[in-house]
C-alpha cells in the first residue's frame, strides 16, 4: 500500500473519530441532544475472488494471456455530513434531506498467467444526496469521481466519473419501484443506462427485488441475527492497464497503456450475520456465468463519449467465486422503527455502492421486526422502568 | 493506521453501545407492540412513526441529560440544601420537558390520526409496560 493510501485512511480515520471521548461522559453541565443523522457512519471491507480459467488458445492475444483469474478487495466508507428535517405547516409531516460523503479504495488483482501480474487500483471520493418527501417519494443522487491506475505505473492514472440519479416511490410497505439513470462501469465498459427497479415484500421481511442493472435478489431474514439472500448481479469494472507486455491490440501494439474491462455475472447465496447494529459480516459464494474480459485501445477510445469499442474481447468459462465482507457502523442515529420511507432510503444507500464496485454492505441498519417479549434480563427491565417511570 | 482508527472509534463508543442496544431492544418491542395494538392505516402509519420516533429520541435525550447527573450511583443523602434543591429542580425540569414534549407530539398525533387512536396508543404504551414487567416476573 502506498503513501497516498495511508493518507486517505488517516483522513477517513479522523472523520470517524470525531466522536465524544469517554473522559467527558460524566460532565454534569452537558446537555445531550438527540442524534443528528438517520444514517450511520459506515466502513466496509469486501473481498472477492474467482477461480482460474484457461483462455481460448486459438486467438493470438488469448494464447498470450493464457489464463485468467481475478480477485478484488474494496475498502469503503460513507459518512452522513448533513441531515436536515423539514416540517409542513402544522409540523405533522417530516421530510428530510441527507448528504453523505462517500469514498472507497479498490484493489483488483488480475492474474493472466501468460503475462506479468497487474494490480489495478481504483480510489473514489464522492457524495450522495437523498431527499425523502415524507410521503412516498425519495430522490437519490450519487456522484463518484474516481481515479484508476495500474499499481507501479503512474502514467496509467485515469480519472472517471460514475453517477446515479433515481426516483424511488414506495407505494406501500410491500411494494416500491425505482426509475432513473446510471452511468456505470460495472459491466466492464462505460455505460449510460436506465435504472429500473421494483421490490415486492417488506424490506425487514422476505422480499424480492429486481434492480436493473445492479442486482436481482431474493432476501430471506432468519430471525434477528441472520439474513440470507439468493442473488444474481454483475461484478466488474473498467481499469487502466500498463501495456508492459506489449499486447498487440489490432494495429496498435506500441500503446503504453490500454483499458481493461471485465465483468462476471454472479449467481449465488449470501449470508449476513448481524450480531449487533454496529457490526455485521457476510459470506457469499456461487458461480460466475457470462464472464467477459475486454481490452480497449486508449488511442481509439479517445474522444468517445459513450461506450468504448473493444479491440479484444473474450467470453470465458464459468467459475466459482467467494465473497466475504465486514461492515462496521459507528455512532448513534435517530430511531427509524416502522419508518418505511427511511427503510427505503437506507436500502437505496446500500444497493448503490459508492465507487461503482458492485459491493453491497447489506441492510444492517434496517431494524428487524421484534417478536414476543421473552427472555428479558434484569438490566433490560430496569432500563425500561428507569426510562419510562422513574423520571 | 486503519486498525488504530477502528480501535479508537470503538473505544469512544463501546461504553455507550451496550446500554443503547438494550434500549433498542425495548424500543423495537414497543414499536411492534404498538403497531399490533393500534390499527394504523397505511397513511396514518407513514405519518405517525417518524413523529413517534422523533418524540422518543427527544425524550431519551432529556432523560440521558438528567441521568448524567443523577443515576443509580448518586448518593441522594445530599450534604447541603443547595445540592438537594438542585436535584429537585433538575427533576422538575425533566418532568416539565417531558410534559411539553408529550403535549406537543400528542397534538401532532391528533392531526395525523383520529383522537381515539391516540388514546389507543397511550393505552398500548401502558399495556406494553405491564406486559414486559409480567414477562420479567415469569422468567
Amino acid at each position: 500500500m502506498n503513501k497516498r493510501f495511508h493518507i486517505y485512511l488517516a483522513i477517513a480515520g479522523f472523520v470517524f473519530f470525531h466522536t465524544k471521548l469517554p473522559a467527558f461522559n460524566n460532565d454534569s453541565t452537558k446537555v445531550i441532544n438527540p442524534p443528528k443523522h438517520y444514517f450511520t457512519r459506515t466502513i466496509y471491507l469486501d473481498l472477492y475472488s474467482t477461480g482460474l480459467r484457461k483462455l481460448d488458445t486459438l486467438n493470438v492475444l488469448s494464447s498470450k494471456l493464457h489464463s485468467y483469474q481475478v480477485s478484488q478487495a474494496v475498502l469503503g466508507f460513507n459518512v452522513p455530513v448533513v441531515t436536515k428535517d423539514f416540517y409542513n405547516r402544522d409540523s405533522t409531516k417530516i421530510s428530510n434531506l441527507h448528504f453523505l460523503l462517500t469514498g472507497n479504495y479498490a484493489s483488483v488483482s488480475v492474474n493472466f498467467s501468460g503475462i506479468s501480474r497487474h494490480t489495478l487500483s481504483k480510489a473514489s471520493l464522492g457524495f450522495r444526496g437523498i431527499y425523502n418527501n415524507g410521503k412516498k417519494s425519495i430522490f437519490f443522487i450519487e456522484v463518484s469521481p474516481f481515479l484508476t491506475k495500474d499499481a507501479g505505473y503512474r502514467y496509467t492514472r485515469t480519472s472517471r466519473l460514475s453517477a446515479t440519479a433515481l426516483y424511488d416511490c414506495a407505494l406501500s410497505p410491500n411494494f416500491s419501484f425505482r426509475v432513473g439513470f446510471t452511468r456505470s462501469f460495472l459491466w466492464g465498459n462505460r455505460f449510460h443506462l436506465p435504472y429500473i427497479g421494483i421490490r415486492l415484500g417488506r424490506l425487514d421481511k422476505v422480499n424480492f427485488s429486481v434492480q436493473f442493472p445492479r442486482s436481482v435478489t431474493f432476501n430471506v431474514p432468519i430471525g434477528k441475527y441472520v439474513r440470507t439472500s439468493l442473488f444474481t448481479r454483475p461484478q466488474g469494472g473498467l481499469y487502466t492497464f500498463a501495456n508492459v507486455d506489449s499486447l498487440p491490440l489490432q494495429d496498435v501494439n506500441n500503446s503504453k497503456r490500454i483499458y481493461f474491462g471485465r465483468y462476471e455475472f454472479l449467481s449465488g447465496l449470501r449470508v449476513d450475520i448481524l450480531p449487533s447494529r454496529h457490526f455485521n459480516f457476510y459470506l457469499g459464494g456461487g458461480f460466475t456465468t457470462r464472464n467477459k474480459i475486454s481490452l480497449f485501445s486508449t488511442q481509439q477510445s479517445a474522444g468517445t463519449l459513450t461506450s468504448y469499442d473493444d479491440a479484444y474481447r473474450e467470453k470465458i468459462g464459468s467459475s466459482v467465486f467467494l465473497n466475504v465482507g465486514l461492515v462496521v457502523r459507528f455512532g448513534k442515529t435517530r430511531s427509524v422503527y416502522n419508518n418505511r420511507q427511511l427503510y427505503d432510503a437506507m436500502d437505496l444507500n446500500n444497493t448503490i455502492d459508492p465507487g461503482d464496485n458492485g459491493v453491497n454492505p447489506g441492510n444492517g441498519t434496517i431494524p428487524a421486526p421484534a417478536k414476543k417479549i421473552r427472555h428479558l434480563d434484569n438490566n433490560e427491565v430496569l432500563d425500561l422502568i428507569e426510562t419510562q417511570d422513574l423520571y | 493506521m486503519f486498525l488504530c482508527a477502528i480501535v479508537l472509534a470503538f473505544a469512544g463508543n463501546a461504553a455507550a453501545q451496550s446500554g443503547d442496544s438494550k434500549r433498542e431492544k425495548i424500543d423495537a418491542l414497543r414499536a411492534t407492540y404498538i403497531a399490533r395494538k393500534v390499527n394504523f392505516s397505511t397513511q396514518e402509519s407513514q405519518a405517525f412513526w417518524p413523529l413517534y420516533n422523533e418524540m422518543n429520541d427527544k425524550l431519551e435525550a432529556a432523560r440521558k441529560t438528567f441521568r448524567l447527573q443523577y443515576n443509580s450511583t448518586t448518593n441522594y443523602d445530599f450534604k447541603t440544601d443547595r445540592e438537594a434543591e438542585m436535584y429537585l429542580n433538575a427533576e422538575l425540569n425533566l418532568k416539565q420537558k417531558e410534559f411539553e414534549l408529550y403535549k406537543e407530539y400528542y397534538d401532532k398525533f391528533k392531526k395525523v390520526m383520529p383522537v381515539k387512536k391516540v388514546v389507543a396508543l397511550k393505552r398500548a404504551e401502558e399495556d406494553f409496560k405491564k406486559e414486559i414487567i409480567e414477562s420479567y416476573k415469569k422468567n
